[in-house]
């Protein structure tokens, strides 16, 4: 009786404590507004671009393949959506310009990796710097968008402001894909073990080039998201990176043994955004916010590695 | 003394037999000739030029070979320019104003410094389990942090003359070419000629059975990221040295020439070779020198490096070469590894 | 096609560049037949396979099944038309349910949408055919590798196969399982199912298949029913000549104490155990899968530490930080029991394979000496007839039998004073078992004690002065090979000390 009162418990262990973190932090620190519903709208609102980058990431890494460029092209979107918009004065068409490129790019890697046996890491990385540089050619010449009306895609509100409504939704057709579809099913299955895709008849190809349009289309609409609530991010990009893996670990841990999985990264997002705003809130220097990202990434990861140390394997990349 | 030239040379004829080689030989002539002729009045072929793009190399040739021994033992690290500035910075401000210690004092407290960061995520890496990818991007992290409460910010001047006479030349030959080749000579003793060398691959290609075979996998894994912290240390103090001030992020950006130099070298190669690093990066500063020759901007010639290490893996393909580097778990913990033998 | 011919294969060839994996090769298998396929390693048994899964395509040669051309088929249209192949890897989803394992190549769903109460009837019913009570919502990878090999079972029969091909389904299994494989095997057969199986496992074999056919080199030699080819014509088929000496004779005086373990204590999987191995003894330890022979071989090298208890090398204790290099360092060696990821470095050269333990002895100030490397290397490669004769040869491209080889080889260049060996002999074919107890043998002659983990019984009685025992992790008797019969042994293995009383 016992025994299974645990077994239950256990997969929602690490977000029971998490939010058990959250709550002494604020009670400790009562003058703190922290989870006013105010606040949790801002948290909510600055996190909806990272949370739907970590989604993207998330499939690529469910597929079985890692991912490094959205730290380039991520920045290099917004750069080209602001720059789009400023010119065309059109959202629509910034939009759409901005998915093509993702698209392209994602199904660029994806060929690569599939096709040609190419490392994921190596390209991806390859990609990142190639984004980079692209993005500098800019010159850093826009950097906010000009016209209001498009900005306000990021302020306008239905209750809850549009952009959470819309990363909510996601989220939710995001999870039911992965787990309630033959899709999701055999997604999983290609990222966890590929011998069992080939007997199960799985074209893991397919479910890679498709995990990785999934991530673009992804990552397009987060950058749409941020250009237009901050504007053209620029070198800033690389500071994404680290909440956005940060996540995906920390939800890794979460629900599913040692896994990739969609609500075990928004419960790590919404975490990880909410320390953020917390330090934000009582004046922590930004420097300082950096070393406490760093110290969460590293104990997130390292609890997943810590419980699967038997098991760690070796895997080529 | 005989039989040791004698050894050399054979070395040296059977390096250059291997059809990896040949080919990259192949790339760098062609490239060369390519820049030859594009550039005007054969300006890439002058002397001071070719100086250049030797010296040039140098400083992403040591990130490099640091990156590499890491690589090599199958991990990676994203903080080795960090770690650069960092004792960029505080190799400067010991030797400034308010401490003024000697050069050579203040480097080695830098590499110190460098070493005992590569140690923190060498044991994080090898006793935690936790992989080397996501230890380092944290590390990142933490450093930036470190440094901006260290220097407030602001750029840190280095007056002392010894120290920038590092950076010029004697004998025609800048300095740091000569640190180069003996930084070339270390790692390829260290690493090709040296059990240690062998026992870093080994853990890169199994590191299961190299604890079966008594290999001290987890001081040996610690030991590659204190030296690949050593390296980009080093490298870090170098730029330093040429530049004459340190600004907070100068260094940063040397990790994409190192990853890129240390992958491409590793890919072609298949492992660890110092003369594979020290041609991939004179190949890079090549083409860089070559582009900027050419009037392209900067951001063009960063794009082309990505690029090129795009290009690194083509060519291991078609070379057909293993065109992953190592193992590194990395990731996920994923089943369905190839098995060995056939029935 | 006759009537009862379900399977025919004529004349089909693979080759892998210059090997020739499958040379030609002929083979009918009959309805309702369970058929063995033996042959040594390398002889083209699990290339065929694989051809007739359609995971290879052949380059010559034809595949039918009942009357159509099923070469060049895809493998998901081959499990279709009704083939099924149990690897002998386990593919296991280990984050994945039971039942989701189970139906993974059918996952239940008509409009993309996964309806798993549906599949749990169809998963259920596969079980209760098998034999097994499985909480199907138990997550895959909490199980032991002979459950999971159970759960792989229920994926090949799902869809009701018409041809079920089971590749060393026994290796990862024990007694009792087996005996349910059996069943499961003769239920098969009596409702229509042709079963192909490949093993090493010669009582296996001779229990429950009906007809045999030998391959060697590629190709296949004959088919015999089983009554009808006794044990030493089936064994010179397959190696092409005879094979007289098969366990060393020499029996060696030395006698005194190499290694001691006492009160060894380990998790749940060990508890009390106490023997002694002396200098020119060879000693197996014989036991169920998963009774514990591993473990105490680790930890006696140092992999794996024990919750108490202590180990002596040569009456020196060895304990607090004991590792691989310490134990190598007093004179211990390790052959492992996954030769791929344990034993060998896959991607390197069969030279730096050999030389992997003891660099020392040729480098001056850690500097390696590659003459003396290389000659260290071939002196090794030569003595134990490693075919390709290439110590730069890399090592993952040698055939089973000759990896082993080198495995094991590396620790001839010093003399040990104990060799620890763990399924030495697994997957390994009956020429280099010869060779490799003919070697085991020679150590022992030299002074070195030998201590042999087995799952083989016969290979224990051919070859040990004494065998231990173990049952779920204890030590239950320690029996006198030449005075004990192979059915008390696994008597003891099976029912534990209670036998014993």
């Amino acid at each position: 009786m016992h025994n299974k009162f645990y077994k239950y418990l256990r997969p929602y262990g690490m977000p029971i404590g998490l939010v058990v973190l959250i709550l002494l932090l604020q009670a400790i620190f009562y003058q703190v507004p922290l989870l006013s519903p105010l606040n949790i709208k801002h948290i909510l609102l600055e996190s909806v671009s990272i949370a739907l980058a970590a989604l993207g990431l998330s499939f690529i890494m469910m597929s079985g393949e890692g991912d490094l460029s959205f730290a380039g092209m991520f920045s290099l979107l917004t750069v080209i959506f602001a720059t789009v918009a400023n010119i065309t004065n059109n959202f629509l068409v910034a939009y759409i310009s901005v998915t093509a490129l993702a698209l392209f790019v994602n199904l660029s890697i994806s060929a690569l990796i599939t096709k040609l046996k190419f490392s994921s890491f190596i390209v991806s990385i390859a990609v990142m710097f190639m984004a980079n540089g692209i993005e500098k050619a800019f010159h850093q010449q826009t950097t906010l968008i000009n016209n209001p009306a498009i900005v306000s895609f990021s302020t306008v509100e239905f209750g809850l402001p549009l952009i959470v409504w819309i990363l909510l939704v996601v989220y939710v057709v995001c999870y039911l894909l992965i787990n309630k579809t033959k899709f999701g099913f055999s997604l999983r299955i290609v990222g966890e073990n590929k011998n069992a895709a080939i007997e199960a008849g799985i074209n893991s190809n397919g479910m890679k080039i498709s995990a990785y349009l999934i991530a673009g289309l992804l990552l397009a609409l987060a950058s749409s998201v941020e250009s237009t609530r901050v504007g053209a991010i620029y070198e800033q990009g690389k500071f994404y990176m680290l909440p956005v893996f940060a996540a995906c670990y920390l939800g890794s841990s979460m629900f599913n043994p040692g896994r990739i999985n969609v609500f075990g990264t928004f419960v790590g997002l919404l975490f990880l955004a909410t320390i953020e705003k917390f330090m934000n809130m009582i004046n922590v220097e930004s420097y300082l916010v950096a070393i406490v990202q760093g110290v969460i990434l590293i104990v997130a990861v390292g609890l997943v590695a810590f419980k699967n140390r038997e098991k760690i394997v070796q895997i080529k990349l | 003394m005989n039989n040791k030239t004698g050894s050399i040379i054979k070395n040296l004829q059977a390096l250059i037999k291997s059809p990896q080689m040949r080919i990259f030989l192949i790339l760098i002539v062609a490239v060369f000739l390519m820049f030859t002729f594009l550039i005007p009045d054969f300006n890439y072929l002058k002397i001071q030029n070719l100086n250049n793009i030797l010296t040039d190399s140098v400083i992403p040739a040591v990130f490099a070979f640091g990156m590499g021994i890491i690589i090599a033992g199958s991990g990676f690290d994203l903080s080795l320019g960090h770690i650069a500035s960092m004792v960029a910075l505080i190799v400067a401000y010991l030797m400034s104003g308010g401490i003024r210690l000697d050069p050579v004092s203040a480097t080695l407290i830098g590499l110190l410094a460098a070493a005992g960061v590569g140690a923190v995520s060498g044991l994080l890496v090898s006793r935690m389990g936790i992989s080397s990818f996501i230890v380092t991007l944290g590390m990142q992290f933490l450093i930036i942090g470190v440094r901006q409460i260290i220097t407030k910010g602001q750029s840190v001047y280095i007056s002392n003359e010894t120290f920038k006479w590092l950076a010029t030349s004697a004998f025609g030959v800048s300095n740091l070419v000569i640190i180069l080749i003996i930084i070339s000579v270390f790692c390829f003793l260290l690493m090709e000629k040296n059990i240690f060398g062998r026992k870093v691959q080994f853990i890169g290609s199994n590191i299961e059975a190299s604890r079966f075979m008594g290999i001290d996998v987890k001081n040996i894994t610690m030991l590659t990221f204190v030296l690949g912290a050593v390296l980009a240390g080093f490298g870090g103090v170098l730029f330093a040295a040429r530049a004459g001030a340190v600004q907070i992020n100068s260094v940063d950006s040397k990790l994409l020439d190192a990853i890129t130099i240390a992958v491409f070298s590793n890919v072609i190669f298949g492992k660890y070779q110092s003369s594979g690093i020290v041609l991939v990066a004179i190949l890079i500063s090549m083409i860089g020198t070559g582009m900027s020759m050419m009037g392209i901007r900067t951001e063009w010639i960063d794009f082309m490096k990505g690029f090129i290490l795009l290009f690194s893996i083509f060519l291991a393909k078609f070379m057909n070469q293993n065109t992953s580097i190592t193992r590194i778990s990395l990731f996920n913990t994923q089943k369905g590894a190839e098995s060995y033998g056939h029935e | 096609m006759e009537d009862n011919v379900v399977v025919r294969i004529r004349d089909v060839k693979k080759y892998f560049g210059a090997t020739k994996a499958l040379d030609g090769v002929d083979l009918d298998i009959c309805v309702n037949e369970v058929h063995a396929i033996v042959g040594a390693n390398g002889a083209g048994k699990s290339t065929l396979m694989k051809t007739l899964a359609g995971e290879f395509v052949p380059d010559e040669g034809a595949l039918h099944y009942l009357e159509e051309n099923i070469t060049g088929l895809s493998p998901l249209e081959i499990q279709k038309k009704g083939i099924q192949v149990v690897h002998q890897v386990l593919n296991i989803v280990e984050s994945m349910s039971i039942l989701e394992n189970i139906l993974i190549a059918c996952p239940p769903t008509k409009t993309g949408i996964l309806n798993w109460k549906q599949g749990r009837e169809k998963a259920q019913e596969i079980l209760n055919f098998i034999g097994i009570d499985f909480d199907l919502g138990k997550t895959a990878g909490t199980l032991s590798i002979s459950e999971q090999q159970f759960v792989i079972l229920a994926r090949a029969l799902v869809n009701k196969p018409k041809v079920l091909v089971l590749d060393e389904p026994t290796s990862r299994i024990g007694m009792e399982e087996t005996k349910k494989l059996f069943d499961v095997i003769r239920k098969l057969k009596a409702h229509g199912t042709t079963t192909i199986y490949i093993s090493h496992r010669m009582e296996e074999i001779y229990q429950i298949c009906d007809k045999i056919s030998v391959f060697r080199d590629g190709k296949r030699i004959d088919t015999r029913s089983t009554r009808d080819l006794p044990k030493e014509e089936l064994i010179t088929m397959m190696l092409g000549k005879k094979l007289d000496v098969f366990f060393p004779k020499t029996k060696v005086k030395v006698r005194s104490e190499v290694l001691k373990v006492t009160n060894l204590k380990y998790k749940e999987k060990l508890d009390n155990i106490n023997f002694s191995v002396d200098h020119g003894e060879i000693v197996s330890i014989v036991g169920a899968v998963g009774a514990g022979k591993t473990e105490i071989i680790n930890i006696i090298f140092g992999i794996m530490k024990p919750d108490s208890g202590e180990v002596f090398i040569e009456k020196q204790p060895i304990f607090s930080g004991h590792s691989p290099r310490k134990a190598i360092k007093q004179g211990v060696g390790l052959i492992p029991e996954d030769r791929a990821m344990q034993g060998m470095i896959g991607d390197y050269s069969v030279k730096n394979n050999l030389t992997a333990i003891n660099m020392k002895n040729f480098s001056k100030n850690g500097f390696i000496d590659s003459k003396k490397e290389s000659s260290q290397a071939q002196d090794l490669n030569n003595k134990l007839s490693v075919t390709p004769n290439d110590i730069n040869y890399v090592i993952s491209a040698l055939s089973g039998g000759n990896q082993q080889k080198v495995v094991i080889g590396k620790w001839l260049a010093d003399t040990y004073k104990l060799y620890l060996l763990d399924e030495v002999t697994a997957g390994v074919d009956i020429g280099a078992k010869s060779e490799i107890y003919g070697l085991l043998g020679e150590l022992a002659k030299e002074g070195a004690g030998v201590l042999l983990a087995t799952g083989d019984i016969e290979e224990a009685i051919g070859l040990s002065d004494r065998i231990i025992i173990i049952c779920k992790g204890t030590v239950v008797k320690q029996v006198d090979p030449k005075k004990t019969s192979k059915d008390e042994i696994l008597a003891y293995i099976m029912g534990g000390d209670k036998v014993a009383q």
